[in-house]
């Protein structure tokens, strides 16, 4: 497997260890918002230099951390529009998401955050369960929980000499929000759920703040499948912004209020290594460091290396975790739901829970050196053997290039199937109808249900327009997207695989896929759409999805439907042939999701390519998608 | 029991055990700004009006209730300054404090404020701990730690009729907070110490916020003997304007949040009585009962009367601890640190600690009535026993007579201490002699 990284860091190291072939991607400019935070010129400029380079180069997947490898290039069709570099590079991304939305995307649009966030080829790696389960109850796809871990590199590994180590106690770090010190004016009003679920959170420290939010407080409805993209994003951005100062509470609670507490306590016994807690808390601080060796060696030549994360932690653990039992140090940190997960608490590292606690415990392991060595060494055999990202590569490999479906191809007729399944039917969409020969099948087989049928592409409609008058149909000239509008058709030869994606350049079927044109064309949601012309959508029995590439993307603007639709016929590939198409196993999970079993797949002329599927409703409203 | 009646002026919710405890009652005038919230110029006209009433009566105690005769007169030698009118008449003055510090007298300045607090005529009857402790660290003397009590009736101990149809649990008070639905703008500066608090809080919380603001996290030096009234003043007004954000936190935590659950999770089952709940929140509920008659009759005929207390408590209880269990209602209530010290829980009352545990509890007594009415049985049965305001009453004129501000001769027979119920635990009693 052939992998892309885009800095000499973690990943290229963790790749380099298990024997993987990366290669060193450019990477984007940071001047325009930070190393993980570029703002949008940035991610343009990183999109065509990347976009080059894969072309000549390919790879099968970039890694990243931080949102790095999301990068963008305009539409070829549309310059209005963005492309995601990766799509259409036809390759999947897997970027480990390290702060939350709001920080990783601060310099970039909300649409545009949607737009990336809908990428089911974008592997959103988060280390944190609650923003996992956060991320996924909005609907964005292919969000995986990975934990930190700790660099490649050769540890030291002998044993630590109790002797010969300071009895200080020492936090690495940066002083964590500015929130309570910007003075800036906030309004009352706005600080209610943060109040609401710190209250909570004193007494159920389990409960995540989507959980409060949605479900104990009902601040607001949870996201339902029947929502439209747009709802979303206004949904998506109120929560955050209302978790906003439950973000700021956390710092304080996780972090700050503890070095600040000790350096008072403690005075110089306490060494505070990191940016900020002078210029906030008035704090002194001692120096960074110069060198990763000099960074490795401070946590074990300290006698308590502590441990606060921050305040976009709600369940999971950061670096710090891993990289000071990494480097043998004796860990002593706050106590963190995720953090049983992934250590033996009490044995490879020490937990406080608070104020009185943390000063028991300092006092304790300063004098018990022999208890805090050996726990060290546990810590660091534990590490080294689990939680390298070399170990978290592999995880995330498995994520990005999921096993192949066995496919059996069914013998029987579609029609017959059909049938079988659903004998009667009320209505039918029919997208991607092309000239009509599905929607001819369709009224055969169903003489009294309402077919509409749609086409977005001119040319093509008009001989629909006459297949569907001479058979009582009804044809309709718009594509279905996730969301309503306009968008640029890529028009190919051959007039059977027009598509909203762009063309993958070394696709297998360049013949069929060979781009002559583009068409501007008026986009709608199957759900936007039945709601304009009044059609109740539990009326509709059954979809059929031929629209080249964009079916993933219908079936997001679909959710309402996908409540109570008994059959969906679908288009699916078992190779990538258009920028950001879904793979088969990739439609399959969303159906899944929303309560739909694969019944058959029927083969098409090119069978290892691609073939189309029937999926049947085995139950009601989908549980995933309910929130 | 008393030697000789005590000339007492006091309210008309003490009249009763004190006419029963056989002092000689003197009701407090009535007057139209007779409001324990009230600027420092209304209380020096009050004092021309009660200084008159105490003289004439002769007047040996004054037992307020929330501060309301709480009267300034000029200061006989010192022109231009004042003191409380009690103390220019060399009489003690027990007010029980029920409201935080900010509140009473908030309409007047913080110098004189302190200087009114600090008056060797006043004694604060402090319901809670944690803010009785918290006064004395501000150097605040004379303070009565004792809890809040429910006022002597004749209570119906006849067993619970069955509950009327409809919802299974009730909450019958106000929100806790408007401050959240104000829109206040507030510099985010001044959220640090209050959010920090209510952090620590989280992991400790039985800690109050005076040992986290001056001892833990030092944010603050409590006021000295040795500063002088300004600097004394200062410090207070400090200490209090970064508590604000706390105390707005705790409304939430321990009130607010609840009800907001509950009207999710309930629905009509949930029964809300109490003002100010659609505006602040747009909830559902019914007005506040103003006949008591009537309120009381319904703590009877719900099989669950739920009780969440204010932002002004940190440790102790509230009134409606008691008034529920008086009138024989099942108390399902949050948690607080002295409730044990009143109650035994479980058995005369119940607590929950989270929002799964009062849906389970709520569920739990539904489910069980027999269990509901012996626990509301036996709850009534200790209130009426040890928390009238007639066992108040005269634990707090032992705790006089101890401390030397009324004479020992005013108790006849001298009664022990076990003739007159305490809690279990009792809080500490800190006094100093006036």
């Amino acid at each position: 497997m052939k992998l892309g990284t885009f800095d000499n860091g973690w990943w290229h190291s963790a790749c380099t260890s298990v024997g993987y072939d990366a290669r060193l991607l450019p990477t984007a400019h940071s001047a325009g918002g930070g190393a993980y935070a570029q703002d949008l010129p940035a991610r343009l400029e990183h999109g065509v230099a990347l976009c080059k380079s894969l072309q000549d180069n390919p790879v099968d997947v970039l890694l990243g951390h931080g949102g790095m490898g999301l990068a963008f290039v305009p539409d070829r069709a549309d310059v209005t529009r963005l492309q995601l570099a990766h799509e259409l590079a036809g390759t999947t991304l897997c970027s480990q998401l390290i702060d939350p939305l709001t920080t990783v995307f601060a310099s970039l649009d909300w649409p545009i955050v949607w737009q990336s966030l809908q990428s089911s080829t974008w592997i959103k790696a988060i280390w944190d369960r609650a923003q996992v389960h956060e991320l996924q109850q909005f609907g964005i796809p292919s969000v995986m929980h990975l934990p930190m871990a700790a660099p490649d590199r050769t540890y030291d590994t002998t044993p630590l000499d109790a002797e010969r180590i300071a009895p200080i106690v020492s936090f690495v770090g940066g002083q964590n929000t500015s929130y309570f010190h910007a003075n800036s004016n906030v309004q009352s009003g706005g600080l209610l759920a943060g109040a609401l679920v710190q209250g909570l959170s004193a007494d159920l420290p389990q409960v995540s703040f989507y959980e409060a939010y949605h479900n104990l407080y009902g601040l607001s409805p949870a996201p339902a499948a029947s929502d439209t993209p747009a709802e979303r994003v206004q949904m998506m951005v109120a929560y955050f912004n209302a978790k906003l100062v439950y973000n700021a509470s956390l710092c304080l609670k996780n972090r700050d209020r503890f070095a600040i507490f000790l350096k008072r306590r403690m005075g110089d016994q306490f060494h505070l290594i990191g940016p900020g807690w002078d210029r906030a808390y008035g704090l002194p601080v001692s120096n960074r460091f110069a060198t990763t060796d000099e960074y490795l060696n401070h946590f074990r030549t300290t006698a308590i290396n502590l441990n606060f994360v921050n305040g976009n932690a709600e369940s999971g653990l950061n670096m710090r975790h891993f990289e000071i039992t990494a480097a043998g140090g004796f860990m002593l940190c706050y106590k963190q739901p995720e953090l049983a997960d992934h250590f033996e608490i009490g044995q490879e590292c020490a937990v406080f829970e608070n104020e009185a606690d943390l000063i028991e415990k300092i006092d304790h392991y300063l004098n018990h050196p022999e208890e805090r060595v050996a726990m060290a060494r546990a810590g660091q055999q534990r590490t080294l053997s689990e939680h390298l990202y070399s170990h978290r590569v592999r995880a995330l490999l498995r994520q990005a290039k999921p096993q192949p479906i066995p496919v059996e191809y069914s013998t029987g007729n579609v029609w017959e199937t059909f049938r079988q399944v659903v004998p009667r039917a009320d209505v039918v969409l029919d997208c991607g109808a092309n000239v009509g020969q599905t929607a001819r099948s369709l009224r055969n087989l169903y003489p009294t249900a309402e077919v509409y049928s749609f086409e977005p592409v001119s040319s093509v409609f008009e001989q629909l327009k006459a297949t569907c008058a001479e058979i009582g149909a009804h044809a309709i000239n718009q594509a279905v997207s996730d969301e309503p509008g306009t968008a640029t058709m890529h028009l190919t030869v051959g007039g059977e695989a027009h598509s909203l994606l762009g063309f993958l350049p070394d696709n297998p079927c360049a013949r069929w896929t060979k781009e002559v044109g583009s068409e501007s064309v008026a986009v709608c949601t199957l759900d936007g759409w039945c709601a304009e012309q009044g059609i109740d959508t539990r009326r509709v029995d059954v979809i059929k999805l031929d629209i080249q590439g964009a079916e993933m993307k219908a079936l997001y603007g679909a959710r309402k439907l996908l409540e109570t639709v008994k059959l969906i016929y679908v288009e699916v590939s078992f190779i990538r042939l258009y920028a950001g198409a879904p793979l088969f196993e990739e439609i399959e999970a969303f159906l899944s999701e929303c309560g739909y079993c694969r019944h058959a797949v029927f083969p098409s002329d090119q069978p290892h390519h691609w073939g189309d599927a029937i999926y049947i409703k085995l139950k009601g409203r989908p549980e995933k998608l309910e929130g | 029991m008393l030697r000789r009646p005590l000339r007492i002026a006091t309210t008309v919710q003490w009249e009763v055990p004190c006419r029963e405890a056989g002092f000689d009652v003197h009701l407090l005038p009535e007057i139209p700004s007779l409001d324990f919230n009230r600027s420092l110029q209304q209380r020096l006209a009050d004092g021309a009006v009660f200084q008159p009433f105490y003289e004439k009566n002769d007047i040996e105690l004054v037992l307020d209730f929330n501060t309301a005769a709480l009267t300034l007169s000029p200061h006989p030698q010192n022109a231009g300054e004042f003191d409380l009118t009690t103390a220019a008449l060399g009489i003690p003055y027990v007010a029980c404090y029920l409201d935080p510090i900010t509140s009473t007298m908030a309409q007047v300045a913080w110098q004189d404020h302190l200087n009114v607090l600090e008056s060797p005529s006043w004694i604060k009857w402090i319901w809670e701990g944690a803010h009785a402790d918290e006064v004395g660290r501000l150097g605040i003397p004379n303070i009565v730690t004792l809890p809040m009590a429910a006022a002597d009736e004749v209570f119906d101990t006849s067993p619970l009729p069955e509950p009327d149809p409809g919802p299974v649990a009730s909450f019958m008070g106000h929100p806790a907070t408007t401050w959240f639905q104000s829109n206040q703008s507030i510099v985010s500066g001044d959220l640090f110490a209050g959010m920090t608090a209510a952090a620590v809080r989280a992991d400790m919380p039985d800690l109050p916020f005076h040992k986290i603001y001056f001892d833990l996290h030092r944010f603050g030096r409590p006021p000295e003997a040795a500063d002088d009234l300004k600097t004394r003043a200062e410090l207070t007004q400090i200490y209090y304007n970064r508590k604000f954000v706390y105390n707005a936190y705790l409304a939430i935590k321990q009130r607010d949040r609840f009800i907001r659950f509950l009207s999710q999770h309930l629905g009509d089952a949930f029964e809300l009585i109490g003002d100010n709940w659609g505006t602040v929140y747009g909830f559902k509920h019914t007005p506040r009962i103003w006949d008591m008659r009537e309120l009381h009759g319904r703590m009877r005929r719900v099989p669950i009367c739920l009780n969440l207390m204010k932002s002004c408590q940190e440790s102790g209880l509230n009134t409606r601890h008691f008034e529920i269990t008086a009138n024989g209602g099942f108390m399902l209530t949050y948690q607080t640190p002295e409730l044990s010290s009143c109650f035994e829980i479980g058995k005369e009352c119940d607590v929950f600690h989270d929002e799964a545990e009062l849906l389970d509890k709520i569920d739990h007594y539904i489910s069980n009535p027999d269990e509901r009415r012996a626990i509301a049985a036996a709850g009534q049965r200790r209130t009426l026993s040890e928390h009238l305001y007639s066992h108040r009453l005269l634990k707090l004129m032992r705790l006089l007579c101890n401390a030397g501000v009324l004479p020992k001769s005013i108790m006849a027979d001298s009664p022990t201490d076990q003739d007159a119920p305490s809690p279990t635990v009792q809080p500490p009693v800190e006094i100093v002699s006036p």
